[in-house]
């Protein structure tokens, strides 16, 4: 065995294609590395201006309170009155955020809070991303390993068994006392080693400059993403030992192998998606948008009448000169339209979320899926996350309003103390879910080893001749 | 001649279990994504009607309110579904399908179907044109790779050769056998793709015939590839790995680099900075609520100078509607600043996909195929456009009820129903094709330069063909290094 590796090592290290493909492979980890990074930057970018902005505007809140609390200046002058001061709720990058853009650049990481926000209008922004780049995708990592790394896998081993028969040299090589199962073995555990190696040295090496690994879970995201690099190689090179094994010519193995990659990697993933949006059909944004509007114009003719409801129910709260009227107005009428909005809001999120739970039940279906959501779920920019930190900014709305209610009912302006304490939303994030992490590494494995399996199955009706 | 090769490369490629298993692959795949264009594309229609009435009713109700008030619960205008949507969606599902028009704002379109998408949008969606533009390519090379470099395998190229047939006419009977089998899928997919048309409306014939010869210029132009690689390699297996390698360059590989490529040369801005570039400007002039500042002054003077009054009070009609519609025509020029940068940056990013088309036949088929199918950028931003300049007449004629009918009441005045019946409704007449060909030239002119490209060099590689591999292949791996 020994010598049977020792002799395919120098077989591949020779082999000038095998270096010129693996070179290859990790010049373009690289450029995919740097992409991802320059995505990075311009989020971070874009999160510290809306940090600053928050920072800005607690200190207008702070001198306006202090001048109304020192007289030097009238409530109604304030620019910041409990109705109009605000908080923008952020979605931080995760550390490895660079090495999968995933859904990244299409969700929102901001949403501005305040007493005038309703929460059906939370996570509706406008958005200015180029609709060609979206199309494409990013060329990130996530794309290299999903994509392009089962291709390279298939390129250095579509024919290992085959050349050699074709070539006449299988026979000679087996009048060795050697075993053919050892023989395919080595060669693929030979080439298998020096890809795979590679992969976790370059794109490791890589990830280092971009992964902020001093943050909290760095190191383990970082390790992860590697170990679920190494287990989906780890797929496709005994998916590659089973065709060889089937005993083919190598044309025919090129074409069964591109035929699964396009199957697994193009084919299952999209069908997935037309399964799982067919079991739980969205509702209609649109009809949604004109329920919205049509509550928006009725609680704005009742609007006046809300309030004196409101204000029959806590006599307590009526203020003295009702000089913010508009604000508390504009309240009550949000109230009131997420409270007849929301069977129709709720429907659209148990959809979107029974969607997303289909992906991640079938998402063994094919280990490309498998791979691509471990993927954006380590990098952090993955449906889940986000769906969590909606969740998390909902109720840091809900806080908002009990901390602000009362200023806003009794028409009183910001008080010194008030403009110091107002709420910052943090986003409450447990470490990435072990459980999906490492269910998702043992399927790998699994179907690694089950056609890996599979192959040695097959070997035993190999015909050398 | 030529007939007799066809007729006997036809046979052999059909009687194939492996073209048989892709070929009903691809074509089953072909019918479903044109039934699922035509379930999608009809309830995204009748989403829209409804939408659109809703919107009207709501408009029409409102009640009584201030013109601005109005100006500002707005309206919606919804993107009509292009019938070839069917087949190609192209950016559709990354561009919104609503824009709210309201006073003082140009809103870029909203409800992306990618917001409300699973993680799997990131693998593409399932359309005739995805097929027709990555699948198609590699059944031609899977059906195309063997035909000269088997023969040469097996010895029959010699003999064809002896026999005093003409390279160039082997060739064009292989192409012509290749297209015949391939005709298998694509004649079918045609077949139903019309017949779903048929069930949205009327079939836009021009663009269909169009699209029809695009494609067929683009299968062209692998196939002649594919069988130029043939007759060159030196084994079959070579010729396979060469194409392969071909495959995934020009349709995976060089698409997203160019994206990348031009959001580098191209930088869309991020929302922070749009906004914050418009708002900016907009400060510097007329604030349409706040009518005290310079700008405010100066129009002041400028209207008691036309009316010849020397006081607000004393002018014939409302000083407020005039300033709020003063901020609109400045809003204006910032927002045609704006927006039109935006869009130049769009439009820059698609021309550098359109010169990456030179090193990848599937972005020029994309690019053209889209634009025909009205479903590209430019379409879109042709609908934006026109519904900015419908939000103009609209704050237009609200502002001027405003003015005319306010008199002292200025923000108190309220209208009714009747000025809301009376205002310019939207309607959306989409380009003609002739609009939309024009800046896809390049596109078109590279799907033939391919083409033309890809003929020659078969015409090349036949007149220099050898009959017998000159040299035993090396042990080894061709790979993909060598194709890209």
């Amino acid at each position: 065995m020994n010598a049977l590796v020792r002799h395919e090592s120098r077989l591949m290290l020779r082999d000038r294609a095998f270096i010129a493909s693996t070179l290859l492979f990790a010049v373009l980890a690289v450029f995919a590395v740097m992409n991802g990074a320059r995505w990075l930057e311009q989020r971070r970018n874009s999160v510290a201006l809306e940090r600053a902005q928050n920072a800005q505007l607690s200190a207008t809140a702070r001198t306006e309170a202090d001048a109304i609390a020192s007289g030097s200046m009238q409530p109604a002058g304030a620019t910041v009155t409990p109705y109009r001061v605000a908080h923008r709720a952020l979605l931080e990058p995760a550390p490895a955020a660079a090495l999968a853009v995933a859904r990244g650049d299409l969700d929102p990481f901001m949403s501005r809070v305040s007493m005038a926000t309703a929460l059906h209008k939370l996570f509706t922004q406008w958005q200015l991303s180029s609709p060609l780049t979206l199309l494409a995708g990013r060329f990130d990592l996530a794309f290299l390993i999903v994509y392009l790394f089962p291709l390279l896998i298939i390129a250095v081993t579509y024919n290992v068994l085959s050349s050699e028969r074709e070539q006449g040299t299988l026979v000679m090589v087996l009048s060795q006392p050697v075993r053919l199962r050892s023989l395919l073995a080595a060669k693929i555990g030979v080439r298998g080693a020096a890809v795979l190696v590679t992969a976790v040295v370059v794109t490791g090496a890589a990830s280092l400059f971009v992964v902020d690994v001093s943050a909290r879970g760095g190191w383990t995201a970082l390790a992860m993403w590697l170990a679920a690099t190494v287990l989906y190689g780890a797929f496709w090179f005994g998916l590659s030992l089973w065709i060889n094994a089937a005993g083919r010519s190598s044309a025919t193995n090129a074409v069964a192998l591109v035929t699964l990659w396009v199957a697994l990697v193009i084919v299952v993933p999209v069908a997935l998606n037309v399964v799982a949006t067919t079991m739980h059909p969205l509702p209609s944004r649109l009809a949604l948008l004109q329920s919205t509007r049509a509550i928006d114009n009725e609680t704005s003719r009742a609007a006046t009448k809300l309030l004196d409801r409101f204000y029959h129910d806590h006599p307590e709260l009526v203020p003295e000169a009702d000089r913010t009227h508009f604000s508390r107005t504009g309240y009550v009428m949000r109230l009131e339209q997420e409270r007849r909005l929301l069977p129709e809001t709720a429907a659209f999120e148990r959809q979107l979320r029974a969607q997303q739970s289909a992906i991640d039940r079938y998402r063994f279906a094919s280990p490309a899926v498998l791979t691509s959501e471990l993927l954006a779920r380590i990098a952090g920019n993955d449906r889940t996350r986000f769906l969590a930190w909606q969740d998390s900014v909902r109720t840091f709305v809900l806080h908002w309003r009990e901390r602000f209610l009362s200023d806003l009912y009794l028409g009183r302006p910001l008080t010194p103390n008030a403009a110091r304490t107002i709420p910052e939303f943090r986003f409450a994030e447990g470490r990435i879910a072990i459980t999906h992490v490492s269910e998702s590494l043992a399927g790998l494995l699994v179907l690694a080893m089950l056609v890996a399996a599979a192959g040695f199955f097959a070997l035993r009706r190999y015909s050398i001749a | 001649m030529i007939g007799i090769i066809a007729k006997k490369e036809w046979t052999e490629i059909v009687r194939e279990s492996r073209f048989r298993w892709s070929a009903g692959a691809v074509l089953l795949l072909l019918v479903v994504a044109v039934v699922s264009g035509v379930v999608g594309t009809r309830r995204a229609a009748s989403e829209r009607a409804a939408a659109t009435q809703a919107d009207e009713r709501e408009w029409v109700s409102q009640g009584a309110r201030n013109p601005h008030g109005a100006a500002h619960f707005g309206m919606y205008a919804f993107k009509p579904v292009s019938p070839l949507g069917v087949l190609d969606r192209g950016v559709e599902t990354f561009t919104g399908n609503a824009i709210w028009i309201e006073a003082h704002y140009q809103n870029p379109a909203q409800f992306r179907a990618a917001d409300d998408a699973t993680s799997m949008i990131r693998f593409g969606e399932l359309t005739a044109a995805t097929v027709l533009q990555t699948l198609v390519p590699l059944l031609i090379i899977v059906v195309a790779f063997p035909l000269f470099a088997r023969e040469r395998e097996s010895g029959t190229l010699r003999q064809l050769l002896s026999i005093g047939i003409s390279p160039a006419r082997l060739a064009a009977g292989k192409v012509v056998g290749a297209l015949a089998a391939l005709a298998c899928v694509v004649v079918p997919a045609i077949a139903t793709g019309v017949a779903a048309l048929s069930f949205t409306g009327e079939i836009p014939i021009a663009r269909l015939l169009t699209l029809t010869l695009a494609y067929a210029a683009y299968f062209l132009a692998i196939t002649a590839v594919a069988i130029a690689v043939s007759a060159r390699a030196s084994s079959s297996r070579a010729a396979l790995v060469t194409l392969l390698g071909f495959w995934i360059v020009t349709t995976f590989v060089i698409p997203r680099a160019a994206a990348d490529l031009g959001e580098r040369v191209h930088p869309t801005p991020t929302d922070r900075q749009f906004w914050a570039a418009v708002n900016e400007d907009t400060a510097k002039g007329i604030d349409g609520h706040n009518p005290a500042d310079a700008r405010g002054k100066a129009l002041e003077a400028r209207v008691l100078q036309q009316y010849g009054v020397s006081s607000l009070d004393q002018l014939p009609v409302s000083f407020e509607g005039i300033a709020l519609q003063e901020g609109e025509e400045y809003g204006n020029r910032v927002f045609d600043k704006h927006f039109h940068a935006l869009w130049r940056g769009f439009d820059g990013q698609a021309r550098l996909q359109r010169i990456a088309g030179l090193l990848s036949p599937y972005l020029a088929i994309r690019d053209v195929s889209m634009t025909v199918a009205r479903t590209d950028v430019r379409h879109h931003m042709h609908f934006a456009q026109s519904v900015e300049q419908f939000r103009r007449d609209l704050q237009r004629y609200l502002n001027g009820d405003f003015t005319q009918n306010a008199g002292a009441a200025g923000f108190g005045y309220k209208a009714g129903e009747s000025v809301w019946r009376n205002a310019p409704r939207f309607s959306y007449e989409p380009p003609a094709l002739r609009w939309s060909l024009v800046p896809i030239a390049t596109s078109l002119a590279l799907l033939v330069a391919w083409m033309a490209g890809a003929a020659w060099l078969l015409f090349r590689s036949v007149a220099t063909i050898r009959p017998r591999a000159t040299q035993t292949e090396t042990p080894g791996i061709a790979t993909l290094s060598e194709a890209a």
